[in-house]
Order: structure tokens, then sequence, then C-alpha cells
């Protein structure tokens, strides 16, 4: 399945090539690759042990086979000297037992052969995964927010799934293939030194062929490659930008220029399987032409009375065996390069040096009557771009609730992250209860908070487990009274299975409004000093709306509610109320 | 089923191709058939070919005549002639073949028993020698030693050795023949090494003969396949695109595929599965009835046994189907879940980092990874377990068909080298089908690959009135009207939209997210999309226009930019720019892309590098360099400073001197400098006018427009 080595991977952390430094990057690859390989020593033993069995039962089955043969020529010929009483049965039976056991035997050992193998890459894929997210875990946020998502998502999944593979195709392909090949090779040698001989010559004759005709066909299949791209890179074009063509009438233009380009990767696509052919083609000239050889060479070395029938046919079965495993050898380059870039990937990605900073405990309540302020905060994402802050000042009193409101854009969200100490403004300061809060110790600063971020949005489980999410041990009652506080009770009732029903982030099962409901009842039902409400889309309807504002007043009777609304509800007229602005506020 | 139709333009080559199959499956099997013969012949009748010999010696024709009977004799002498000097009798070239084998067999066996009679009791180490012991039994030399004792037997004792040799066991006189046909010519001092040693070079040869035929068919049978493959690959291509190229929004929410990725990954696997089965599939069935035939010569009851292996063989691979196929489906879909997963955390991270639950969500996400490497390890285990199976199943057709073929070489003409031919066709007819084993792992993929191409292709093509339909006059007031417009989506809708934009205005919608506006909007550019109520441009209905001439009139500027990974001059000519310098040049300036020293400079990677407000300079431009009458601006300036506001709204005012400009913003200076302010809410308009006026009748307005700092006294 050659397609899967192209185009899927196209991912690297730290862009721009470099092939100097690349072959060097490669034997670090290598070598961790190797260490963490290494946790399964034993498995790995244990993997090529059963290889080694499985290859001597695999060389003695036809000798047994060979036995065989060779007892019914002597037993025929006994019976015709009227020696035997024709049973040939009995004559066979001593033979006929060990064969299959032998066989039987072999086909044990193949069988765990692949268990183990399965077990080992499952396990070391899941490991892989593992690390990798207890990385992501450790990531600054500010990073993953700037970081393209897809690197991420690739590293945790296909690059994982990529050097599984690998590793499956390299011990299935290679390694148990070189053992298995070495085996029957010094069997040959021992048995029948000519036809071994034979064997050895047409191996090497076979594998230069095919070394030679691939590095013919890496040249077609770069060719086909870089086609392909270009039909594929041109088709993505055309299928992403097909409204702004059909709009300008270009469409019939690009389709025939795409035309055309299907046609030439038909033809290099046909031109570089013509090379697979001949590799085919020569993969079986060699095995055959070699079983010829043999036979001929066994046929003279007969004649003289040196060799058995039964041995013949062994050899026969060697040599197609020892072709079979040959064959695999040249798609190892191919193995190697993809297990070392999907390696390479992931170890870049548990090497990226970008982690959350930790601190202090956040500090007894101030005297203050704000427990949030922003100092002179100008902030921007980054050096190119616009900035999104100048000199903003404001506080966050204790208890109430403070609207932020802004067009699209404005600002608003950046507030919230500024105020979580996910991102650091270039000047002036983020205080929360008179601490810098970059300074504070997450989990204790965090336990503060309840966050309802825009984009927030339900986990795959059931509505009960969604409420008491991050909460443990919460009684059923305490869950269906923060829904009720938040006004979630009542569609969730209504709902077949209650607060059972499980909410399906593919298709959402829920309307947004009900979604905000279901997060406001988490909020109820996790007490904490304050609540950031950020109201996300407009996607709510005014009955909707009238009930989140109830909730939230409710909880502001306790502590502080910071609501992000990118216009100004009804809310605004009974709080205070922060206007983002062309990098402004207005109190 | 799409398939089928593709390949129906390849019957030839098809066929061919099975033809070839034939040829290769016969010069494949042939190799077997020469081993085979090659030990029976090559090794034990030392090369000689016939089991009759072709030369007598004179004294051994006198020997011979002593152990037949007289009628034999006679029937038997009469297929050879007497050299000229008497001295030995050279077969004939029209000799009775069956006749002649069937009285030389019974002749050497009536010698074997004779002799046996006669060294009775004389027996050597039988054990140590018995090939050599017994050939030498029956050799001429053997009979010439004991000619003295030959001849005190008498005609009826002989008569009746040879009675009892024509009832002997088929093998045996079988054996006995090819054993000493030899020495027939070594009496006639011919080497017999040299015979031997030629027919074993010649048989070689024809089998080296076969094996490059067989490659040759190999050659071919490929380079068709991969044709074949390439052009339906290509064919497919072809159609998905013709089928795809006139699909607006409606088409590709209907089918619901990403359509490039159909057109990419799909078609691919498509064409894999096309090599595959007519590689693998095909072949496979071909070679093994040419094996069982073959098979079925040597022993009718032996090729059962292969024939019961390939069915055993295939219904392996069936169960291996129905058992790991499933679970690779289901392998595909926890696989999904994971990357959904992590996809979804990384969307939640704020709610998981502020709520400190990443020991939960790596609970969660072990649970799924758990899930993932079961669903691995037993679609990996079913296979492993399939193949050793398949390879416990094939050892077990080997030491059985030579077990069993012990009681059929006693009772027919089976020799040693038809059971190594045997074992060779049963090895290659069970073979071929465990090659479909990977075809059977590629079926999943293929499955849903075949599924999502026919979802595309089974999409109707958007009717929409072309030739037949009505032309827009070149110079015409360039006005849309909406009346009573609605649409309806899945969780809501806007309703009763009438408004009317014109020639000389530029009209600004003020729209709330998610209500519908570029659906709205995108019915101007022919998306095909139902809607209530009527849209007119310069008085025609929409419905009614030709959709080539609606093209040409309205120009659209996408709220998402859309760049191609070329000049930004060819961007803008693929946007619809009149190919001269000045017309470029003109529309760069007017969307204020000031960022482009070069109008030759590259977008790579679609421009990727440029800020996202760049991107949306540079497609507005784009949309801005084509020649219309109705600009439609899809919210591009959302991420641009204010000054570059100022400047596109400047080229906007005078673009709205010949053409009508429909403007979807939310920005103050936007709305301020629009002659015509269409308000929308969720449900459709809110209000209209101009922004003065609205500033007056709006709350709404007013909301929108304190939001921006505007200062806005209250309501009068």
């Amino acid at each position: 399945m050659s397609d899967e080595k192209s185009g899927v991977f196209k991912f690297r952390f730290d862009s721009g090539s470099k092939t100097v430094e690349d072959r060097a990057n490669k034997k670090e690859i290598q070598k961790r690759l190797l260490k963490s390989l290494s946790a399964y020593k034993v498995k790995l033993i244990l993997f090529a042990v059963v290889t080694l069995l499985y290859s001597v039962t695999f060389v003695i089955f036809p000798q047994k086979i060979g036995d065989i043969i060779d007892a019914f020529a002597s037993s025929i010929i006994q019976y015709l000297l009227g020696l035997g009483d024709g049973s040939v049965f009995s004559e066979i039976i001593p033979y006929a037992i060990p064969a299959v056991a032998f066989f039987v035997a072999n086909a044990v050992f193949a069988l765990l052969q692949g268990y183990i193998v399965s077990d080992i890459i499952t396990s070391y894929s899941a490991n892989l995964r593992k690390a990798v997210m207890e990385k992501y875990d450790t990531l600054a946020v500010s990073f993953i927010d700037s970081t393209d998502h897809g690197k991420i998502i690739s590293a945790m999944t296909q690059d994982v799934d990529a050097l599984n593979q690998s590793l499956n195709l390299l011990l299935m392909r290679f390694v148990a293939p070189v053992i298995t090949f070495a085996v029957i090779i010094i069997t040959q040698l021992i048995t029948n030194v000519t036809v071994g001989i034979i064997s050895i010559v047409f191996c090497i004759l076979g594998f230069s062929f095919t070394l030679l005709s691939e590095r013919r066909e890496k040249k077609a299949a770069t060719k086909q490659q870089s086609d392909k791209g270009g039909l594929y890179s041109e088709a993505a074009e055309f299928y992403n930008g097909l409204a702004v063509l059909q709009n300008s009438g270009k469409v019939e233009e690009r389709k025939q220029s795409l035309l055309e380009k299907i046609k030439d990767t038909s033809k290099a696509s046909e031109k570089s399987q013509k090379f697979s052919v001949l590799q085919n083609c020569i993969s079986e000239l060699s095995v055959s032409l070699c079983i010829v050889f043999a036979m001929v060479a066994s046929a003279l070395m007969m004649a003289d009375g040196g060799f058995s029938v039964g041995g013949l046919q062994c050899q026969f079965v060697y040599i197609r065996k020892l072709f079979s495993s040959s064959t695999d050898f040249s798609m190892i380059p191919g193995i190697l390069r993809t297990a070392i870039l999907s390696a390479g990937r992931i170890y870049d990605f548990l090497d990226i040096d970008s982690s959350e900073t930790d601190g202090d405990l956040v500090p007894e309540k101030a005297d203050s009557p704000n427990n949030i302020e922003f100092r002179d905060v100008t902030f921007r994402y980054n050096k190119e771009s616009r900035y999104i802050l100048k000199n903003v000042s404001f506080g966050v009193k204790r208890k109430g609730i403070t609207v932020i409101s802004g067009m699209t854009g404005a600002g608003k969200t950046t507030i919230i992250k500024l105020l979580l100490g996910f991102y650091q403004p270039q000047q002036g300061k983020v205080l929360f209860e008179g601490k810098d809060v970059s300074s504070l110790k997450k989990d204790d600063y965090f336990s503060k908070f309840n966050i309802i971020v825009q984009g927030s949005t339900l986990f795959d489980d059931t509505i009960e487990n969604n409420i008491s999410y991050g909460c443990e041990n919460v009684s059923f009652e305490e869950i269906q009274r923060a829904a009720k506080l938040s006004g979630a009770d009542e569609f969730i009732t209504r709902r077949q299975d209650g607060y059972k029903t499980v909410f399906n982030s593919k298709s959402p099962n829920l309307s947004d409004g009900e979604i905000q409901l279901v997060l406001l009842a988490r909020a109820f039902l996790r007490k904490r000093e304050i609540l950031v409400f950020d109201e996300a889309t407009s996607g709510l309807d005014v009955i909707a709306e009238k009930k989140i504002i109830e909730a939230l007043q409710e909880i502001a009777k306790e502590s502080c509610v910071i609501v992000i609304s990118h216009r100004t509800s009804s809310l605004s007229n009974s709080c205070d109320t922060i206007n983002v602005s062309d990098s402004k506020v207005k109190m | 089923m799409f398939l089928k139709k593709y390949l129906g333009a390849h019957k030839l080559a098809i066929f061919l191709c099975s033809v070839l199959f034939v040829f290769q499956a016969v010069f494949s099997l042939s190799v077997p058939y020469f081993m085979g013969e090659m030990i029976n012949i090559g090794t034990q009748q030392k090369g000689i070919e016939s089991p009759v010999p072709e030369i007598m010696k004179a004294r051994a024709v006198d020997l011979f005549s002593k152990i037949i009977p007289d009628e034999e004799e006679k029937i038997f002498f009469s297929f050879y002639e007497k050299s000229a000097d008497g001295d030995v009798y050279n077969l004939r070239e029209d000799y009775d073949e069956s006749e002649a084998l069937r009285i030389y067999e019974n002749a050497m066996t009536a010698g074997f028993y004779i002799i046996t009679e006669i060294t009775q009791g004389k027996t050597p180490d039988v054990e140590a020698e018995q090939i050599n012991y017994m050939v030498e039994k029956v050799s001429l030399r053997t009979l010439y030693m004991y000619s003295d004792e030959l001849s005190a037997f008498s005609d009826e004792e002989i008569l009746g050795f040879y009675e009892k040799a024509q009832s002997a066991p088929e093998a045996l006189k079988n054996q006995l023949a090819s054993f000493t046909v030899s020495y027939f010519y070594d009496d006639a001092g011919i080497d017999c090494d040299e015979i031997q040693q030629k027919y074993i070079f010649k048989t070689g040869a024809i089998m080296v003969i076969c094996v490059l035929l067989q490659v040759i068919c190999i050659f071919l049978t490929g380079k068709i396949t991969a044709k074949l493959s390439a052009s339906v690959t290509g064919r497919l291509r072809e159609e998905y695109l013709l089928h795809t190229a006139e699909f607006s929004s409606k088409q590709k929410r209907i089918c619901d595929n990403d359509l490039y990725s159909v057109f990419s990954d799909d078609i691919t696997n498509i064409g894999t599965v096309i090599n595959y089965v007519m590689s693998a599939v095909l072949y496979a069935p071909i070679v093994s009835v040419g094996g069982i035939l073959l098979s079925f010569t040597i022993s009718p009851f032996l090729s059962m046994v292969v024939l019961a292996t390939v069915v055993i063989v295939v219904a392996v691979l069936f169960i291996l189907y129905k058992v790991a196929v499933p679970k690779y489906d289901n392998l595909q879909e926890n696989y999904s879940l994971l990357v959904r997963f992590v996809k979804n955390g990384i969307n939640r991270i704020y709610t998981i980092r502020t709520m400190r639950t990443q020991k939960l969500e790596r609970a969660r996400f072990s649970d799924v990874t758990e899930k993932v490497r079961k669903d691995e390890s037993y679609v990996l285990k079913a296979v492993f377990t399939a193949l050793s199976i398949v390879s416990l199943i094939s050892n077990l057709v080997v030491a059985a068909t030579v077990i069993l073929s012990g009681n059929s070489l006693l009772s027919s003409r089976i020799g040693i080298g038809d059971i190594i031919a045997f074992l060779q066709y049963s090895v290659i007819s069970v073979s071929a089908f465990t090659a479909i084993a990977a075809v059977i792992m590629f079926a999943p993929r293929a499955k849903v690959s075949f599924k999502k191409f026919s979802e595309v292709m089974s999409t109707p093509i958007p009717e929409r009135p072309n030739s037949q339909g009505l032309k827009l006059s070149e110079n015409c007031g360039h006005t849309v009207e909406f009346r009573n417009v609605g649409l309806s989506f899945e969780n809501g809708g806007i309703s009763d939209v009438s408004f009317t934009a014109e020639k000389g205005q530029i009209t600004a919608i003020a729209a709330p997210t998610g209500c519908g506006k570029t659906t709205l909007f995108g019915l101007l550019t022919g998306s095909g999309e139902s809607f209530d109520g009527e849209i007119f441009i310069d008085s025609q209905k929409l419905e009614e226009i030709s959709i080539d001439s609606l093209r040409k009139r309205v120009s659209y500027a996408f709220s998402e930019p859309v760049l191609f990974s070329k000049s930004v001059k060819e961007n803008l000519l693929l946007y619809g720019a009149e190919d001269n310098r000045n017309a470029v040049k003109k529309a760069l300036n007017a969307a204020s892309v000031d960022f482009v020293d070069n109008e030759n400079m590259l977008l790579e990677n679609g421009g990727n590098r440029l800020s996202g407000g760049q991107r949306g300079r540079i497609s507005l431009a784009g949309a801005l360099s084509k020649e219309a009458g109705i600009y439609i601006i899809d919210d591009c300036m959302k991420s641009v400073d204010v000054q570059t506001e100022k400047n596109i709204l400047e080229s906007l005012r005078k673009l709205s001197k010949t053409s009508a400009v429909i403007l979807v913003t939310q920005r103050i200076n936007s709305l301020i400098e629009a002659d015509k302010v269409i308000v929308f809410n969720k449900n459709g308009i809110e209000a209209q006018g101009t922004h003065e006026q609205l500033l007056r009748t709006s709350d709404f307005y007013r909301e929108l427009a304190s939001l921006q700092g505007l200062e806005v006294t209250a309501r009068e």
C-alpha cells in the first residue's frame, strides 16, 4: 500500500531545510529510537528466539517430508522384492509423526511471532501517545495557540501511527526474514553445498538487479511524485478556490489545465508502475531460474547416486522461502525513512522548549475593593501584529457583574487570556490580589476561577458527567440542583435520557443556548470566587438569554462575574461595563 | 456500480490480460511438470525417454525371445528391423508404442521372476544395496550370466512366469521397465551417461525457456494492468472533475465530502484496488484451476486434496474478511475518535487548563488510546492467525499428499518425479490465493472510497439556465432588488428581506455573524440554494438569468480570502482581471495593496506567509479587478487598520459611480461612509436607512455604534 508512504506527512516544527544537520539529526533520531525500543528488550529477544524457532522448524519440516519420500522409494522396493508387506503406512509413520509435529510447531511459532510483534508495537505506540500527551499538557497555552494545531494533532496521532506501522514492517519484513534467511542458507550449505551455492548466487543476482532497477525506479517515482504533487496541489487549489473561479468564469480554463495534468500523471504513474512490474519479473526470474539450475545440478548428482529425491524436494522449499523473504528487503529503506521522519517529528514535539511557568500561592485577600486589576497594560501577540491593547487600566470588583464589551476582534478575549496568565503583556501588569498573575501557582490561582470561554463546548459524555466535570464525588442531587439553578434542568429532563443524554460533538444534539446552560450549571456546582463567562456567539434566542442573565445574577450575589459580550445586552444597565475598542478601554 | 462503466471501456485489455494470465499459468506450471519428467526419465531411465529400447544386440534379442511367448515375440520383433550386418536390431519409426511397452514390461517382469527363482537362497545383503541389487537382478548381465539356468526351464514354466508377470502390479512393471532399459544401450556399447546428461541439459533448457516465457507474460500482464489502472484512474478523475466543476455551496453541502480528498486519495485507492484485483484476484483462480487439472492427470484422488485445500484457504480468507474487516472499520472509527479527542482537547485548552483537569483528560485519552490499541492488536492478530492457518494448511496438504500418494504409488503408474511435480502444483495453487489476503486488508478502505466517490458523483449537477437563460444587457442600471426574500436553516433562518442596491450607491449590510448573509448574497453568484421570495437584477428574475451572464455581472469578494500559489498578477487574472498591466495595478491600488512591490511576486502556499489582513486585501483586489456591474464585498475589512479602511472606502466610492456596491461590514467608518445601511438581526432586516437616520430610529444600531466608541446621544 505504497500510497501510505507519500503525502500524509508534511509538517516539521522548525521550518527550513538543512541537509547537513539533517544527517546528524538522523543519527540522533536513530539513537533515540533504539533507546526507546530498549524498554522492550525482553519481548524483542523473545521475538528473535521465536523467529529462530520458527525458522528452524520451517527448515526441518521439508526434511521430514524428504525423508518420507525417500522412505517410499525404499518401501516400494522392499515391497517389490517381496520383503515388505506392502503397507506403506507402517513404513512412513515414524517419519510422518515428526513431520506433522514440526509443521504444527512451525505454525504455532509463526502465530506466536505475530502475536509478540503486535503486542510490542501496539503497546509501544500507546506509550508513545501517552508521552506525547503528557508533553502536550506541559506546553504553554501561548505556544499551542501560535502553533499550527494540525502539527500537534499529527504528532499525537498520524506520526505515532506511521512509526507504529514502520516498526511492524521492520520487525516482520526485515528482522524476521533476515533470521529465516540465515537459517535457510546455513541449512542449505550443510545439506547440499552445490544447491546452497546456487541459491546464494541467484539471491545476490536477484538482489542486485532489484537494487539497480530500484535506483531507476526511484527516479521515475520521484518524477511521478512530483507530477502527482503538481496535480494534487493544483486540484487542491481548484477545489479550494472553486467559488472564486466560478465567479470569475475561469473554471473552464483551470479545468482544462487540470485535465492536462491528469493525463500527464496517468502516463507518469503508468511508467513508474512499469518499474515495479520489472522488479516483479526480476524476482520471479531469479527464483524460477534458481529452481531450474538447482534441479539440473541435482539431477546430475542423482545420476551419480549422490542425492535423493526427497532431498531435492526439500531444497525447492528452501529456495522458494529464501526468495520470498529476500524480495522484501528492497522495501526496507523506504520503511526506515518513514520511521525516521515520523519519529523525528514526534521527538521534535517532545523537545519543544516551552512550558508553563509556576509560582507562588495566591496571597490573602488584599484591602482593595478590586481583586483583579489591569495596570497600564499594552499587548500584542507578536511583533508583526497590531497592538490589541494600549495602556489599558481597569479593575474588577469582588462581587457583582462586570461586562467587557466590544466588537469581534477588539480584544475582549485577549483580556481574559492575560488575566489567566497564559500570555504576558509587553508593558504593564495584570494583578490578582495585588500580585502579578504570572508569578502565581497555577493550581492555586485557577482554583479561584470558573471559566466558560468562547467556543466552549461539552465533552462527548453524558450531561451529568459534563456538569460534574472536574469535580470528584458529587452526588446526583447536587448535580441536579446546579442544573436547576442554571435553568438547564428544564430541558434536560425533557430529553428522553434526561441527565444520561450523551452529547455528540460531531453532530451537536444540544443547541448553543442549551450548551451554555449546562456549562453554567457546572459553575453552580463548583463555587468559585470568580466566574468568567464568554458569551461567545449571538446564537442565543431571547428567552435563553434571559435565563442565562438570571443565572449570572444569581451567581453574582456571592462572587465576581465577568461577562464578555460583543453587544451591550440588558445586563449592561445594571453593572460595570468595560468597553474595548481600538486598543482602548472605556469604563 | 460506477466501476463497471469505466472498466467496460477496457474489456479488450481485461480479456487480453486474462489470456496472458492463462499462458502465464501454463508456463509457471510447466516448470514443475518438466521437473517431474527430469526425475522420472532423467535420473531413473538414465535420460532414455522411451522405456522401450531403441536398440538391441542380437544376443539380447535371443535372450529376450526366450522369456516371452512366441506370439508376443512375433508382435514385439515386428517393431524392430535387423541391421545390415545382422548384429543389432533397431526400433522402427512406426512401432506401436503401447503394445511394445506392454510386452517389454511383461518381459522384464518375467525376467525378474525367473531370476528371483534361480537366485533363491543366493540373495546377497538385500538391506544394503536394494536398488542396485534389484536392477542388477534383471539386468542383461544377470540374464546372460544365468543363460544356462534359463535354458533349464521348460516352455510351460516360462509361460507361467510370463503370465504371472502380466498380472503383476503396474507400479512394479513400470519401475522395472524404467530401471532396465539403459542396459540394452550399455549392451550395444552406447554411452548412457552421455544420453543422460544430454537429456538433463535439454530439459533444463526447456525449463529455462518456460521461465522466460512466464516472466514475459508477467511483464506484459503487469504492463497492461499498470496501463489499465492508470487510465481508469485518469478517467475517473476526469469525469469527477467535469462533474464537480460546477458544484456550488449547495452541492457541496448535499454530498458532504471534501471534494479534494475524494479527487486525490479516494480515486487513488480505487486505482490501487483495480491493480490488486487485476493482478491477484484474477490470476489466482486461473493458476489454481490449472494446477488442479495438472494434478488430476497425475492422480484424480490427490487433485481433490488440492481442490479441498484451495476451498479451505478461500474459506479462511473469507472468515478473515468477515472477522477482521468490521474490526478494521471499528479501528478506523476509534482512530478518528482519537483524532477528534485531540482536536477537541486543543479547542478546549482554556477550560482544561483552568479547571486543572489535565489528569482526567489524560485518563480519557488513555481510554481512547487503549481502545485503538485493542482494535489494532485484534486486527493484526487476526491477520497473523489467518496467515498461520493458511501456512498450516499448505504444509498439511504437502504432508497429506506425500503420505496419501504412498498407496497410489503402488497401484498406479505414478513415478517419484510425479510426486515432486504434484507438490509444486499444490504449492502454486494455494499460494496464489494467499496473495489475496493483502487485497482483503485493503478492502475496507476501498469500500469507503467507493462510497465517497459515488456519493459525489450521484449528487446532481445544479440545473441552472445557461444557453437558454436570459442575458443581461450590457449597459443597464445594475440594480439588485430583494423582495421578501427568506432563507431557512437548520436552526432558524431569515425572512422578509426586502431592499434595493443600485448603481451610484454603496449599500452597507450590517449583520451579525451567522445570520446567513453569506448564503443570502451567495445567491447572486448563482449558488442555486433555494429561497423564498424574489430577487431581481435589472428587473430580471434571478432564476431566469443565464449563469454566465450573471457571473459576468457580479463580482464577489469572499470573506474568507482564497489565494492561489501563483504570482499576484496571476491571482488577479484568476479572479477575472483583464490581462493588462493597468487593470492589475489599478485593482491593487484600489484594494490598498501597498505591501507588494512587484505584481509578479509569488504567493507561496496560497500566500500563507501573509497576514490575514494582507490576504484579504489581495483577494479584494481580485474581486475589484473584475469588470462587473455589481460588487459584493463580504466582510473583507474586518482586520485592516483605520487608514487602510479609509483608502479602500475611497476606491469603493469611485467604483460606485458606475456600479452597485454592496459592502457587508460592521465597522462604523464603513457604515458612516455608506449611502444606505441595511441592519440585520438574526431573523432578517432590523432597520434600514442612512447612518444618521438609523442613529435616530434604531436602538439596535445605536448599540452597534456605541460599541465602537461612537458617542451616541440617547434617544430624543
